[in-house]
């Protein structure tokens, strides 16, 4: 009789080495079409400096403004009991399972809407403009942020701020000085997750800013506007980038995977 | 002096029914039952934790019911201490005197530090403790506020025998010292004997204060009447 133990592990280890191998294969395949010195020159052309500097930029202040709602957004679902809990846990889930692209024309049409063209004469422009990216970034990460923070919340005791409560915080203070602090590592996990995510976000963002070069053209809006002129080396040096992006946030995660212990 | 009257509440399946306690000024008093009896959910009703359904608490004169944890003037120290593992001893006992904007915050720490026998271990951090010793950490931390109460919440169950004995004797001294009106409560049977000037029982959610009862309920589980109780 066969020892089914060996052929499980055996199968398990096969299927992370066929992951692993196609995976790696994908990157490879990049080099076939171009040459390093090829990649080096177009990592430095004025387009690709542009959408680097637009992409950082954007992430960046999606992910900052994504913090300010999301951080309390999340305590407020790990902590509270209200009417209406589950619904709210619901709709968040939206942005995750819903295809970015209908987000982005969901995005469209409000903006078509009076109320949309209200906000807009309010604030600023965002169909076909740089707070467009930024927005369509905001709204396919916002629930992702506060699914990931919640389960970070979730994972610390709130028996922590009750004592804090008795010492003389009050609830806000309770939250600053202690939740927070506790899950730093696990917020700053979830920020850079989202960072990635906004990094990467296309779908949205060509529906509500579109895809003008040198204007709205990030690293994904890039690698579609290369792939749409067949330009082979600035597509594979922004897929690259991507790459180099990805890599740098799996070791902030990998760094700061371990939260504070419980005493 | 405290005064607890027709405190109720529901939490779940389980009900605290119509729970009346007074403990004098300076008093040491001992809650003792069964996990699950309801202790827990009296001292966090106390506390300020839970909101309960019907009844008042009253602290000093005061009533605290619909007050929020921190203008209750009650220190807590829970089951499994809960330190904050983002700081180290001297800044957890700290944490209360901080909050009240003390002005001499390090020589209060220093003063509660040597009633308690903390004070070579003020920098460690927590989590570098022993059971014993974070239990003295925790203990500190809530009597640095000088509370008109203070809430203890099955604090030996965590430690070996020789630790709790201890301990025991520590809490005792310690009490002596402060005079601070204190609430324990324990399932220990044996244990809580040797702690407190009262003992009260509470099973099913129900206090049981009146001494007939009290002596019948001991006498049942262990088998004698203990000199301690009243």
């Amino acid at each position: 009789m066969p020892d089914e133990s060996k052929i499980f592990n055996f199968l398990a280890m096969s299927a992370l080495i066929f992951l692993f191998i196609f995976f790696i294969s994908l990157i490879a395949s990049i080099f076939i079409y171009v040459t390093p010195s090829e990649l080096v020159s177009s990592f430095f052309s004025e387009e690709i400096a542009f959408s680097i500097k637009l992409s950082m930029a954007t992430a960046t202040i999606a992910t900052l403004a994504c913090a300010i709602v999301s951080i309390p957004a999340a305590y407020a679902l790990s902590r509270f009991n209200f009417p209406g809990k589950k619904a709210i846990d619901v709709v968040l889930y939206l942005p995750i399972g819903m295809p970015p692209v209908a987000l982005g024309a969901a995005l469209l049409m409000f903006f078509g809407t009076p109320v949309g063209k209200t906000v807009e004469l309010l604030t600023t422009r965002f169909v076909f403009e740089v707070p467009g990216i930024i927005l369509a970034q905001f709204t396919i990460i916002g629930g992702l942020a506060t699914k990931i923070l919640k389960s970070t919340f979730d994972g610390i005791d709130p028996e922590y701020e009750f004592v804090a409560r008795t010492l003389g915080c009050n609830s806000f203070q309770a939250f600053y000085k202690i939740a927070l602090p506790l899950s730093k590592n696990g917020v700053i996990t979830a920020l850079t997750i989202t960072w990635v995510r906004a990094l990467g976000e296309f779908g949205a963002t060509i529906m509500l800013a579109g895809a003008t070069r040198m204007k709205t053209e990030t690293l994904p809006v890039a690698i579609f506007l290369s792939l749409q002129t067949a330009d082979v080396v600035k597509m594979s040096a922004v897929i690259l980038i991507m790459v180099g992006a990805c890599l740098l946030a799996l070791l902030i995660i990998q760094k700061l995977g371990r939260g504070w212990p419980e005493i | 002096m405290i005064k607890i009257e027709n405190l109720a509440m529901r939490l779940g399946e389980f009900s605290l029914k119509e729970v009346n306690l007074q403990i004098e000024k300076g008093e040491f008093l001992t809650i003792l039952g069964p996990i699950g009896s309801g202790k827990t959910t009296l001292l966090k009703c106390i506390a300020g934790i839970y909101r309960p359904e019907r009844g008042r608490i009253e602290i000093d004169g005061q009533d605290v019911t619909k007050l929020p944890p921190e203008k209750r003037g009650v220190g807590y120290v829970p089951q499994d201490y809960k330190l904050f593992p983002h700081l180290n001893v001297r800044e957890n006992i700290a944490f209360g005197l901080r909050l009240r904007k003390m002005k001499d915050v390090d020589g209060e720490v220093e003063t509660i530090s040597s009633l308690v026998g903390l004070t070579p271990i003020l920098t460690q951090c927590v989590k570098c403790l022993s059971e014993g010793q974070k239990q003295l950490v925790a203990l500190a931390r809530a009597l640095a506020i000088k509370p008109k109460l203070l809430l203890l919440d099955e604090p030996f169950a965590r430690l070996d025998l020789a630790t709790k004995t201890r301990l025991q004797k520590e809490m005792e001294k310690i009490h002596e010292q402060t005079k601070t009106t204190a609430i324990h409560v324990t399932h220990d049977f044996e244990g809580s004997l040797k702690l407190g000037n009262r003992i009260v029982i509470m099973e099913n959610g129900r206090l049981l204060n009146e001494p007939k009862a009290i002596e019948r309920y001991l006498e049942e589980k262990l088998g004698h009447i203990p000199i301690t109780s009243d």
